[in-house]
C-alpha cells in the first residue's frame, strides 16, 4: 500500500471549496458510485475508479474504509490493458494479407491500414488481462491539503478528473508559486511576490 | 492562488522560485551550519545528503550537473554554482526535535519523493487489527503533514528574506561570497 510504504513519493494538491455539513455521507455515496468494479471495466485500455486503500480489490467501500478522523484516505485504482507492439504488428500483417486476398486488391490505402490496426488492437485488447495499479490519496478535509501518492503526470491527470467528478470540487496542484501564496503575508508581500524576477547570484 | 492560470504555465514562468529556494537552503546549510533559524524563531536541522543536481541556461543551452558522494565531496556543486547554475534537485535530511525525514526535492514542483518517514509503530503492531490499522493511517498522515509543514516553514523563511529588499541585498552578497569562497 503506497501510503504506508517505508518510502513514499507524492504530489501535493489543495482543495479550496467549503466542506458541507453532510460531507462524509455524501463522500461515501459518491465514492461508492465510482468504485472500481471489474464487471464495469470493459475492454478499454484504461479503467479507473476508487478502491479501499487497505484492500484495493474489494469492490464495496464502507465509511470505515475511507474515514480516519479528519482524513479521507482512498485508493485510486487504474487497470491497464496493453498489447505488445510485435504482437500487434504480427496480427495486423495477417489481417492485411487476408483483406488483400478477400478484396483482390494490389495494395491497401492508408485509411484501410489504419482501420485494420484499430480493429486488430481492439480485438487483442479484449483478450489481454488488465494489470491493476493503485495510488493512495490522503485528504485532510480540515485544511484542504491533499497528498496523492504518485508523481506520474498522466496518472495525476486521471486522478484530478475523477476527484472533480466525484466530489464536485476543484483540486489545485501545489507548485512553488502557489505554495508561496500560502505562506506570504498577502497584504504586504503579494505585490513584491508577483513581480519577483529571477536572481543572478554570480 | 490563481486557479484560472494553468499550473504548467506557472511552473515555466515562476520555475526559478524553487531553484532559488534550494540554492539558498544549500547556502545556509553549507555556510552557516545544519541548524537553520526559521522566521517564527524556531529552528530546523537541514542536511544536504549525497545527491544534488544543478541546472543553468535555457532551452537548448540548458546544462545539468549531477553530484553524488559524501557531503564533503560536493565540491562539484560549488563549481557549478560559480558558472551560474542553481540547485534543481537535492537529497535532504530534515530534523525537527526527535523526528527526522529524508527526501529528494525537485525545484520545479517542490514535491517530495522517496520520502522516508520516522518509524514509530513496531512491526508486530502493524498486522494486529483494524484499530492499529487506523492508528497507522493517522500516524502516517500526521507525519507526512509535519514534513510538508517543515518544508513550508523553510520556504516561508526564504520568501520573507527574498521579498524584503534590504534583507535580500545582504543575503545575496553572502551567497555570492560563499559561491566564490576558496575559488
Amino acid at each position: 500500500m503506497g501510503f504506508l510504504s517505508s518510502s513514499v513519493s507524492f504530489t501535493k494538491y489543495m482543495v479550496k471549496d467549503r466542506i458541507p455539513d453532510n460531507f462524509w455521507s455524501t463522500a461515501l455515496e459518491e465514492i461508492s458510485a465510482r468504485a472500481f468494479r471489474e464487471k464495469d471495466a470493459g475492454v478499454q485500455e484504461t479503467s479507473t475508479g476508487w478502491a479501499p486503500s487497505r484492500d484495493p480489490f474489494k469492490e464495496e467501500i464502507t465509511l470505515e474504509d475511507i474515514s480516519f478522523s479528519e482524513f479521507l484516505v482512498v485508493a485510486f485504482r487504474v487497470d491497464k490493458r496493453s498489447v505488445p507492439v510485435p504482437l500487434l504488428k504480427k496480427y495486423c500483417s495477417i489481417e492485411e494479407k487476408r483483406t488483400l486476398e478477400e478484396r483482390q486488391l494490389e495494395r491497401l490505402t492508408t485509411k484501410m491500414r489504419k482501420e485494420i490496426r484499430e480493429r486488430t488492437k481492439l480485438r487483442l485488447l479484449a483478450k489481454a488481462l488488465p494489470v491493476p495499479a493503485t495510488y493512495d490519496m490522503c485528504w485532510n478535509i480540515s485544511t484542504g491539503s491533499v497528498l496523492f501518492f504518485c508523481r506520474q503526470d498522466k496518472i495525476c491527470g486521471m486522478f484530478e478528473d475523477l476527484f472533480k467528478t466525484t466530489f464536485g470540487m476543484r483540486i489545485y496542484p501545489v507548485i512553488p508559486y502557489t505554495m508561496g501564496l500560502q505562506v506570504i503575508d498577502r497584504e504586504t508581500q503579494q505585490q513584491a511576490y508577483e513581480t519577483m524576477k529571477p536572481e543572478v547570484f554570480i | 492562488m490563481k486557479p484560472e492560470r494553468d499550473s504548467v504555465d506557472l511552473i515555466r514562468e515562476k520555475g526559478f522560485i524553487g531553484q532559488e529556494f534550494l540554492t539558498w537552503l544549500y547556502y545556509r546549510y553549507d555556510s552557516q551550519g545544519e541548524v537553520i533559524r526559521l522566521e517564527d524563531g524556531t529552528h530546523t536541522e537541514v542536511i544536504f545528503e549525497q545527491f544534488m543536481t544543478l541546472e543553468g541556461g535555457d532551452g537548448d543551452a540548458q546544462e545539468t550537473v549531477t553530484c553524488r558522494g559524501p557531503r564533503a565531496e560536493l565540491h562539484e556543486a560549488k563549481s557549478a554554482l560559480q558558472t551560474g547554475k542553481k540547485v534543481s534537485k537535492a537529497r535532504i535530511r530534515l530534523s525537527n526535535g526527535d523526528l527526522q525525514w529524508k527526501f529528494t526535492m525537485d525545484a520545479a514542483t517542490l514535491d517530495m519523493s522517496s520520502l522516508k518517514v520516522p518509524k514509530t509503530v513496531s512491526a508486530g503492531d502493524e498486522e494486529a487489527d483494524d484499530l492499529s490499522f487506523e492508528g497507522r493511517v493517522l500516524e502516517r498522515a500526521y507525519m507526512l503533514e509535519q514534513a510538508v509543514d517543515a518544508v513550508n516553514a523553510l520556504f516561508k523563511t526564504f520568501l520573507a528574506i527574498r521579498l524584503d529588499t534590504n534583507r535580500w541585498t545582504v543575503e545575496k552578497r553572502g551567497i555570492r561570497e560563499w559561491i566564490f569562497k576558496d575559488a
